[in-house]
């Protein structure tokens, strides 16, 4: 009995004492810390994802709504000539700019990693343009390219090519466009190349001088494998960047992508259908086709690069 | 046979080394012509903004200023009497340039508050559904944006914050790389530091605020650098958004500015260079000044 009575407080103590540090700011703490962030994450990052879906299966027109029609959407896309263009153009224009973009921010790099006069000069110089805004080498591009009062006019005089704007010509879209991507994002590229070049141990290279080997086969034997996973990393980043491209394109030849459709994109394609045209149930399923797409391609990059890596 | 073997060792040396020298002048060339198709864009910008109109559009084409004027700057900031100007309600650049700079400020503030709070929970502390919150935060990183546009829309039409500044600064403060980026940089704080100030009777708060904030700065700073850029020069979220003038970022501006199917003029170039290299101007001084920090931000992650 008298245990029992001084059992009892101190049980009730400990329990107490338990739920007081359950309680207890300190393990409430993170949870506080990081709800600011994840509560806005859900309504503007989650929650939109899910109701996209939502929208892609309805014939939603502007904000109002609009019913469900099951996979309307979707079997739509298989025969809108647009959207078959702006794909394929999209495709195109990223083969050939994740290609081009892999030999030449690599290339700058494999030069500019020696040490050499100017190089911190060559490094910022070619960084610039990757903090101007997309909208300024916009503006930029479309007066180089398009106006007949380009600096280009006289520099192919000189070759006695007349120039009097390419931007009409539907020929020329795609390489302007690829032009104005790789100037716009070469350095950043080269900065991540650099990086991954520069974590190479320089004795590799000794041994291979050692061995017998010539510049060309150390670049291609000990740089190429051993930068597998950086270069994958560029391939993905470039890839979904030309699905994404929204600014350039847009600024250049606004959302139908000029003469012929020569560059109708995926992202301002989507822009089109719905902020021009308002057909919030087609746009979505349109993103969210394109969204499959590009998680397919990354995918399939990391794996490629990981298996050879591997090899 | 010994002294043949030496000079031929001599010649071949020699010739090594007159091909590293030519390797070398052929390399800095490469780099030179690469360096002057980097620049020449921002001469021809800069050089004119600073031409009177005519001779943007003349023949022969001019290199250089000739007759340098600062009135393209005067028209935009509505010194001078100008035509386009008066079109968008006698809104000068000075209205745009407050307007970018209040909203780009805000959201950086509120980026890297948020960013480093969740992150020193993600790096330092360990609680429940840590990893998995983690985890899936990251995932949702693959889905491109162009998905979440127009709920986002929606959602901004039902709260009624189309024609505000709201959908600029508010939905872009969930960025998880920002999160991301924060958490990399705190896991690096010595776990001894933040012992020695719970010692001392810190508070999670207090070790946050006093402890772990001055230490990551070098992280902040990119990730501040790198959220003031990217929300100065967003053109995508004002372009759905803004339809008031006086509401415009720098970029609308010049977008409107460079867009010739309005009310059908020929698009103003010598305004368009001068408030084109107006808007990039703070974002280059940033990157003189802060290189390191600038390359850092815009790299990280490449490689972990």
């Amino acid at each position: 009995m008298g245990t029992g009575t001084l059992d009892l407080p101190v049980k009730s103590e400990t329990a107490h004492a338990r739920m007081r540090r359950w309680y207890s700011w300190e393990n409430v703490a993170p949870y506080v810390f990081i709800s600011p962030f994840f509560i806005l994450f859900g309504i503007f990052g989650v929650f939109p994802i899910l109701f996209a879906l939502w929208i892609s299966f309805r014939n939603w027109k502007g904000i109002r709504g609009g019913e469900f029609i099951g996979f309307e959407n979707f079997t739509r896309l298989l025969t809108d000539s647009f959207f078959h263009t702006a794909l394929k153009n999209t495709m195109i224009l990223g083969l050939l700019y994740t290609t081009l973009m892999i030999l030449l921010s690599l290339g700058f790099a494999a030069l500019l990693n020696r040490p050499m006069r100017g190089r911190a000069l060559y490094r910022t110089a070619y960084f610039l343009p990757v903090v101007t805004s997309m909208v300024v080498v916009a503006i930029l591009f479309k007066f180089f390219m398009g106006s007949t009062y380009s600096p280009l006019t006289p520099v192919l005089g000189m070759f006695g090519i007349e120039f009097r704007g390419l931007l009409g010509m539907a020929w020329a879209i795609k390489p302007i466009l690829l032009v104005m991507m790789l100037w716009r994002w070469v350095g950043f590229n080269m900065m991540i190349m650099l990086a991954g070049l520069q974590s190479i141990p320089a004795e590799l290279y000794d041994a291979a001088r050692i061995d017998g080997a010539g510049d060309v086969q150390a670049f291609r034997y000990i740089t190429v494998p051993l930068m597998r996973r950086v270069i994958a990393f560029v391939a993905i980043v470039s890839t979904i960047g030309m699905f994404e491209m929204f600014e350039m394109p847009y600024l250049l030849l606004r959302s139908g992508g000029g003469v012929d459709r020569a560059g109708l994109l995926t992202a301002p394609f989507i822009f089109q259908q719905a902020f021009e045209l308002f057909k919030f149930g087609y746009a979505s399923a349109i993103a969210y086709v394109i969204a499959l797409i590009i998680i397919g391609l990354s995918l399939l990059q990391m794996f490629a690069s990981e298996r050879t890596a591997s090899e | 046979m010994h002294v043949a073997n030496t000079h031929q060792d001599r010649v071949k040396r020699k010739g090594r080394r007159r091909r590293l020298a030519l390797g070398r002048v052929f390399t800095h060339i490469v780099l030179f012509i690469a360096l002057l198709a980097f620049l020449f864009p921002f001469y021809w910008m800069i050089t004119s903004s600073l031409k009177p109109q005519a001779d943007i559009f003349s023949m022969p084409i001019k290199f250089w200023p000739t007759r340098p004027t600062l009135d393209n700057y005067l028209e935009l900031l509505g010194l001078i009497p100008s035509v386009v100007i008066d079109g968008l309600g006698g809104h000068t650049i000075a209205r745009f340039i407050l307007n970018s700079t209040i909203i780009a400020i805000v959201y950086t503030l509120g980026a890297i508050f948020l960013a480093s709070l969740a992150g020193y929970a993600f790096a330092k502390i360990r609680f429940k559904g840590r990893n998995a919150l983690f985890i899936f935060m990251l995932a949702t990183m693959m889905i491109p944006a162009s998905v979440g546009l127009i709920p986002n829309y929606i959602i901004m039409a039902k709260l009624g914050w189309v024609n505000t500044w709201l959908p600029l600064i508010i939905p872009s403060l969930a960025t998880p790389f920002n999160v991301f980026w924060m958490r990399q940089y705190t896991t690096s704080v010595p776990d001894e530091m933040l012992e020695a100030a719970k010692i001392d009777g810190c508070g999670p708060f207090g070790i946050y605020w006093r402890v772990v904030l001055p230490v990551v700065k070098p992280g902040l700073a990119a990730l501040a650098i790198f959220a003031f850029m990217s929300n100065w020069n967003a053109f995508m979220v004002p372009l759905i958004y803004l339809n008031k003038t006086e509401l415009y970022t720098l970029p609308l501006f010049l977008g409107f500015l460079n867009s010739s199917s309005v009310s059908s003029r020929p698009v103003p170039f010598h305004l368009v260079f001068a408030g084109s290299f107006l808007s990039v101007l703070p974002i280059l001084a940033i990157f003189v000044l802060a290189q390191r920090h600038f390359v850092a931000g815009l790299t990280a992650g490449s490689l972990k």
